[in-house]
């Protein structure tokens, strides 16, 4: 129970394909099932969005050949409506310079994990997903909400958390707002630290006497 | 100093040093027609109906020389005056998006700074304040000069803060009902010319819609006692003049439709059209156009001050939104909010830029709710409906963008006839003068003499006119040639912008292949990956030969390769002869349809090549096709030679009708399909003027037909 399940990678670029080297590399240092390729843009982010209970790093492209295909930056957008707690790291065949200012500034204020440009070696990519892996498993948010999804839908249905004001709220709920990074979210997460902090300070003690 | 000490709590706290009035004031507001603009921003924000910005002798500086911003709204209490105007930093608008009501209007005013713009003014200031149940004035002075002398003779080792400094008030008493704020400014640090006050004037003209009655009403007035033409003025939007084309749509209420432009390029007109409603809500838009001329006249009017020509300001119940909101004095610095100038008109010479046109978008609270100023006032929030809002006036752009191109090309005409008109007038001229002479040479011989003095005159003006016309085509000639190599660099920007990303993913791909094996070659556990990635880098290699081939195609073009050739001719030689043996054993059947003669002169090499890449293309949608046809038929019509290209083969999906004319795109990579051919395809006949599309296919079920489109007048 406490083994924390494996990352997905989810992989949504139209200029790679199952057999590209980097998919080949990534299916066997990560699990054939760990790793997913969409080369289409919206059915890559209608994964992401159906998944959120999944722990993701998406490997996004920015420019998509087919002008109907949503572009990456939008699909980014997409995905930080709904949560921050999948990392993106966008590759690019274009010079950072030829990026637009403003596009970059919304990537840096959205939390975009990792800027990668396509002609770079491979192995590279696969060492900013093992970066995203490894922050993934210590973020305290991604923490929880790993905990919660490892508990059957009914049980995350009931109130775990009653704040002084009397209100309650159910591990879904809690769940939604470390998403969303609202108050009642954050505070959980400062709280269960603080509470780790001092069961770890306690335990000590005990190890000391 | 009264400084506050605590050590003993084991603490510390921030001050604030008494230099922070510069930062807050003086460096953060750099104009001193911003610091108007921004109090008087704040008097809307405090629902006042009117608001007076006097100027008493401010032509030259003295005693008397005093700023004065009154308003009559609703006034500041001395708590508001305690606990929020003086406490730096805070900003009840933060809090709240919207005034009290009734007036509810959208807070327009800088995030807490306005109030400190009057230091840009003068070195004194008194606020004279009341909400209307109070009974006095409430007067705070506020004398940013004793601020300066302790911060210019600020002992060393001692501070002076800030927050300490002491600012007097009093009271004063009040009619009754009164209400609103005065601030006068005294002791002014500069003279304020006619001209400054026009400035102001411009500006604070900009802060209502032209057109959309603010209500309840927002008025502002100037009032200098030495300026005769800024005596009590009410500041009114100015009435565009001199412009060249005016369009006006809105929305039809009553039938649900918006109302967008296009252009008649048959009748030169601009007209209206009826589109959905958008999904950023109902709108209205004033457009002001500026030709040439008509930017001459505006700057012969505007004493050559053309900044008042600065684009389209969106408007909200009435008043101007906050990314338009931001006074900057130079005009090249002006932000291109809605991104008129980067868009896609990039064309050389039909661009319709910010400063061609004066536009006012109204929107309102109600019905645009979608359209929300970013907190940051630089801009708007990225909504979907903003996105929409963005293109749509682009749209309307648009519409002047093709009346532009259409009166370059009228003005050409008329020159052009003005002159044969004149040749032929001198020729009947002429003719005249030959029968008159036939006449007088009977009745009077010495009038012969000047006649044919006369003749030869008219003969030699119809020399100098033949000529001017064949000047003039030279000209007209040369300007296009240069026209068009204008647009070719401007194609050619983007081209090898394309060019380069394209390449730039290929090389990525095989960079990546040549790693993998670097990484794990001769490991056995790859091995069948090992044949396959030889395959991908070689086919790889191909794509990216032929797309610089293509290229150097470019690069290679000179006047040497062009020639004369008729097109029917070519293309049947080529399918007949050329391309006979790969039909015979591909087994496919030809069919040709070529019915009239068309001589055109170009670059013979590349139009072969349009037909090489669509029997290619073809080739390969045959394979597995059983009674494989491949057909080809032309003619002339009106204007154009059209060429039909048809295949039955796989055929294509005609949600891909125009993909598939971008650079690598392909649905048919795992066939060794590179994207590449119908691009070429496409490039080389817009480089005849000529058109290329997908049309519904002759040979149903399956297949493709290509339509060929290339104008008589093709240069």
């Amino acid at each position: 129970m406490n083994e924390i399940t494996p990352s997905k990678i989810v992989v949504i670029h139209d200029d790679i394909s199952e057999i590209s080297p980097i998919m080949v590399e990534m299916k066997v240092k990560y699990g054939e099932d760990n790793v997913i390729l969409f080369q289409h843009s919206q059915e890559g982010l209608d994964y992401v969005l159906n998944n959120l209970g999944q722990k993701m790093v998406v490997l996004l492209d920015r420019n998509f050949h087919d002008g109907k295909e949503i572009d990456g930056i939008e699909v980014f957008e997409k995905i930080r409506e709904k949560t921050s707690l999948v990392y993106v790291i966008l590759i690019t065949v274009s010079k950072i310079s030829e990026i637009d200012g403003e596009v970059l500034k919304k990537l840096i204020n959205k939390d975009l994990f990792k800027l990668e440009s396509f002609t770079s070696d491979y192995s590279k990519i696969l060492k900013l997903i093992d970066e995203a892996i490894l922050v993934l498993g210590v973020r305290v948010d991604a923490v929880i909400e790993d905990w919660i999804m490892r508990h059957p839908n009914e049980k995350r249905d009931q109130v775990i958390l009653k704040t002084k004001e009397g209100r309650s709220y159910t591990m879904n709920e809690i769940l939604e707002s470390i998403r969303m990074q609202t108050e009642i979210g954050v505070t959980f997460e400062k709280n269960l630290l603080k509470l780790a902090i001092e069961l770890f300070s306690r335990q000590k003690l005990k190890l000391d006497d | 100093m009264n400084q506050t000490n605590n050590i003993d709590d084991q603490s510390l706290q921030w001050r604030v040093d008494v230099n922070a009035f510069r930062l807050l004031g003086r460096e953060l507001i750099t104009d001193r027609v911003t610091a108007i603009f921004e109090l008087v921003k704040n008097c809307y924000d405090a629902n006042a109906e009117e608001v007076t910005v006097t100027f008493n002798n401010v032509s030259t500086i003295s005693e008397k020389s005093e700023i004065i911003i009154s308003d009559n709204g609703t006034g500041m209490s001395f708590a508001d005056i305690r606990d929020k105007w003086m406490v730096v930093g805070t900003n009840s608008k933060r809090v709240k998006l919207y005034s009290d009501a009734p007036y509810n209007r959208k807070f327009v005013g800088e995030k807490g700074v306005g109030r400190f713009a009057v230091d840009k003014l003068g070195a004194r200031v008194k606020i004279k304040t009341k909400e209307k149940k109070d009974k006095n004035w409430l007067c705070v002075n506020i004398n940013w000069d004793e601020y300066e002398n302790l911060s210019n003779n600020a002992v060393e080792g001692q501070l002076s803060l800030f927050t300490e400094v002491k600012n007097k008030y009093s009271y004063e008493p009040a009619e009754v009902d009164k209400k609103g704020t005065k601030i006068i400014i005294s002791k002014i640090f500069d003279k304020w010319s006619v001209n400054d006050i026009e400035r102001l004037y411009k500006e604070l003209s900009k802060l209502i819609s032209p057109f959309y009655p603010v209500n309840p009403p927002f008025e502002i007035k100037i009032d200098s006692n030495e300026f005769i033409s800024y005596q009590n003025k009410p500041v009114k939007p100015d009435a565009v003049k001199y412009y060249s084309h005016y369009a006006e749509i809105k929305y039809d209420s009553d039938k649900g439709m918006q109302e967008t432009l296009a252009f008649d390029s048959k009748k030169g007109d601009l007209y209206k059209m009826h589109i959905d409603k958008q999904n950023f809500g109902p709108v209205k838009m004033r457009i002001y156009y500026f030709d040439e001329g008509a930017k001459r006249k505006y700057r012969n009017a505007y004493k050559n001050d053309d900044t008042r020509i600065d684009g389209i300001k969106i408007y909200r119940d009435g008043v101007i939104t906050t990314p338009f909101a931001e006074y900057e004095d130079h005009v090249e610095k002006k932000r291109d909010i809605l991104g008129i100038d980067k868009s896609r008109y990039s064309g050389a010479f039909d661009h319709v830029g910010i400063r061609e046109v004066i536009g006012v978008l109204d929107i309102t609270k109600k019905d645009n709710p979608q359209i929300i100023d970013a907190t940051n006032r630089q801009d708007f929030i990225d909504t979907k409906e903003y996105k929409t809002l963005k293109e749509f006036i682009l749209q309307q752009l648009d519409a002047f963008k093709e009346q532009k191109k259409y009166s370059r090309v009228a003005k050409r005409s008329v020159v052009e006839n003005k002159l044969i008109d004149a040749g032929s007038d001198v020729k009947t001229f002429e003719k005249e003068l030959s029968k008159i002479e036939k006449e007088l040479s009977k009745t009077n011989p010495d009038a012969k003499k000047n006649i044919a003095k006369l003749k030869e005159q008219a003969k030699g003006l119809h020399r100098v006119i033949s000529k001017g016309i064949s000047e003039q085509k030279k000209y007209q000639k040369e300007v296009e040639r240069k026209e068009k190599i204008l647009y070719s660099i401007v194609s050619m920007q983007e081209f090898a912008s394309l060019i380069t990303h394209a390449v730039r993913t290929s090389i990525a791909k095989v960079k990546h292949l040549g790693e993998f094996f670097k990484l794990n070659y001769p490991n056995p556990k790859f091995d069948k990956f090992f044949k396959e990635y030889a395959v991908m880098i070689y086919n790889e290699m191909d794509t990216l030969l032929s797309v610089t081939d293509f290229m150097l195609s470019f690069a290679n073009v000179d006047e040497s390769s062009f020639e004369e050739f008729n097109v029917s001719t070519l293309i049947s030689d080529l399918l007949k002869k050329q391309y006979s043996s790969v039909f015979r054993k591909e087994g496919i059947e030809l069919e040709l349809g070529l019915k009239d003669d068309f001589v055109i002169e170009t670059n013979k090499k590349a139009f072969q090549d349009i037909f090489q890449n669509l029997v290619s293309n073809s080739v390969k949608a045959l394979t597995n096709t059983k009674n494989k046809k491949i057909k080809c038929t032309g003619y002339l019509n009106t204007n154009n030679f059209v060429i039909y290209f048809s295949d039955n083969g796989y055929g294509l999906d005609m949600n891909d009708k125009d993909w598939i004319f971008g650079l690598y795109n392909t649905r048919t990579a795992e066939q060794g399909g590179a994207g590449v051919g119908l691009y070429v395809v496409e490039k080389q006949i817009k480089a005849l003027n000529g058109d290329i599309e997908v049309v519904e296919n002759e040979f149903k079920p399956t297949g493709a037909t290509f339509k060929i489109t290339i104008p008589f007048n093709n240069k």
